[in-house]
């Protein structure tokens, strides 16, 4: 046999296995292999098995896991997480940037966020389109929780698994309002108990929840906590160690601190249940009014 | 795709790959390159034509490469090294005998490297 007979052979038998289904693939090839001569054979074999899908079980679709960062940050931590849950996970991984956002539009209850939940609407069902089959789960961190489940407010959004870490969603945040478009498994809420910020979204303005500090605590979110201040799960080792096994499998694995954690200090709950907000309001109320008094005595 | 999803998917083999792992992690990349044989040898799958099919989708998904060689009929010493079957010429010039060697199928190899 010449190299170039063995060349179209090669090829033929490559463009044979491809007409039919990757399960039927295996005895057509080995049938084919058959066929050549015996020093081609060992050659033949390995290449075409490095051309087509030959195993008998049907390939687990693509998974694609979406990186949904913060305020204040350009999330440095999306390519660590990246990295690991590539090499861990077999997940293709797609970091979202929706700019800087600064903590007035952070804080601001109208307009300002709108933004940020509209481009990871837009990304998310572009992500859709151009993988209909795919699953897509998500990771998001402190505001990008907020977007996210602003975002499954929209129906055709649909999500294998989620992460939350540094969530300041509110707390009367139900999973089963969006069984429909979530995965079997339930959302992983990582929970910082050293995590302050959660807790002051959810004093100083409105529309946040103190979830990544105290949890969710509803059925199908299971709230996991972790001795870690606001972006302390961004450690190579919890990521490899904590968030890979989920992505990958669902895998939930409990930390040594959930089981000796001690009830959270006096002042976090009571901060939590405190309106700074309406102190906010009336401070800028009274300066405001003050202002006006001011004017107006000099007319 | 990894390690993982394909030890899952040949679960009979996971014993292999997760040796084929430990192998390609310890090798130097620049140096470290493997056939067939060799890996078998090393890797003591339970079945070998099973294992071709591993390293296969192992070096679609980047995990492991593959390079055709062109070996010398006298030495059986590499002459050339080829990404793909199409890119390996016709005629080579075999430079451990100083001769023209028309290639033939028995004259190649498969050779696999850490990626």
């Amino acid at each position: 046999m010449t190299l170039p007979e063995f060349k179209a052979e090669v090829d033929r038998i490559v463009a044979s296995l491809l007409r039919i289904p990757p399960p039927q693939r295996r005895q057509v090839f080995q049938e084919e292999l058959e066929k050549l001569p015996g020093d081609a054979r060992e050659t033949a074999r390995t290449l075409v098995a490095a051309a087509v899908e030959l195993s008998a079980v049907a390939q687990e679709p693509d998974h694609f896991v979406l990186l949904i960062h913060g305020i204040r940050t350009h999330a440095t931590w999306a390519e660590m997480v990246g990295a690991v849950l590539v090499q861990d996970a077999g997940a293709r991984v797609v970091p979202l940037r929706y700019g800087f956002l600064d903590l007035l539009r952070f804080l601001c209850p109208v307009w300002t966020r709108r933004a940020p939940v509209a481009r990871l609407l837009r990304e998310l069902r572009d992500l859709r389109a151009q993988n209909p089959t795919a699953h897509i789960s998500a990771i998001a961190h402190s505001f990008g929780t907020y977007a996210l489940t602003k975002a499954l407010q929209e129906p055709d959004i649909r999500l294998h698994r989620v992460i939350f870490c540094g969530c300041i969603v509110k707390d009367t945040f139900r999973r089963a309002r969006y069984a429909a478009q979530l995965g079997k498994d339930p959302i992983l809420n990582d929970c910082g108990t050293h995590d302050i910020l959660p807790v002051l979204a959810k004093s100083v303005t409105w529309g946040y929840g103190a979830s990544g500090t105290f949890g969710f605590g509803t059925v199908g979110v299971r709230d996991r906590f972790s001795k870690f201040g606001h972006s302390g799960c961004f450690v190579q080792s919890f990521v490899q160690d904590y968030w890979a096994p989920f992505i990958r499998e669902g895998q939930i694995r409990g930390t040594e601190w959930e089981r000796t954690r001690k009830t959270p200090p006096y002042w976090l709950s009571i901060l939590s249940v405190i309106p700074l907000r309406w102190l906010l309001v009336l401070l800028i109320a009274g300066v405001s009014l003050f202002a006006l008094l001011k004017l107006l005595s000099r007319i | 795709m990894n390690f993982e999803s394909i030890a899952s998917r040949f679960p009979s083999e996971r014993e292999a790959i997760a040796k084929l792992r430990e192998i390609l992690g310890k090798a130097n990349r620049q140096e470290a390159e493997f056939t067939l044989n060799r890996l078998c040898d090393l890797v003591t799958p339970r079945d070998r034509e099973e294992f071709a099919i591993i390293l296969g989708e192992l070096a679609r998904s980047g995990l492991i490469k593959l390079v055709v060689r062109v070996v010398s009929p006298s030495t059986q010493g590499g002459v050339g090294d080829y990404p793909s079957l199409d890119d390996v010429p016709e005629v080579v010039h075999d430079w451990r005998t100083d001769s023209e060697l028309h290639v033939s199928p028995e004259n190649l190899r498969v050779i696999y490297k850490a990626a």
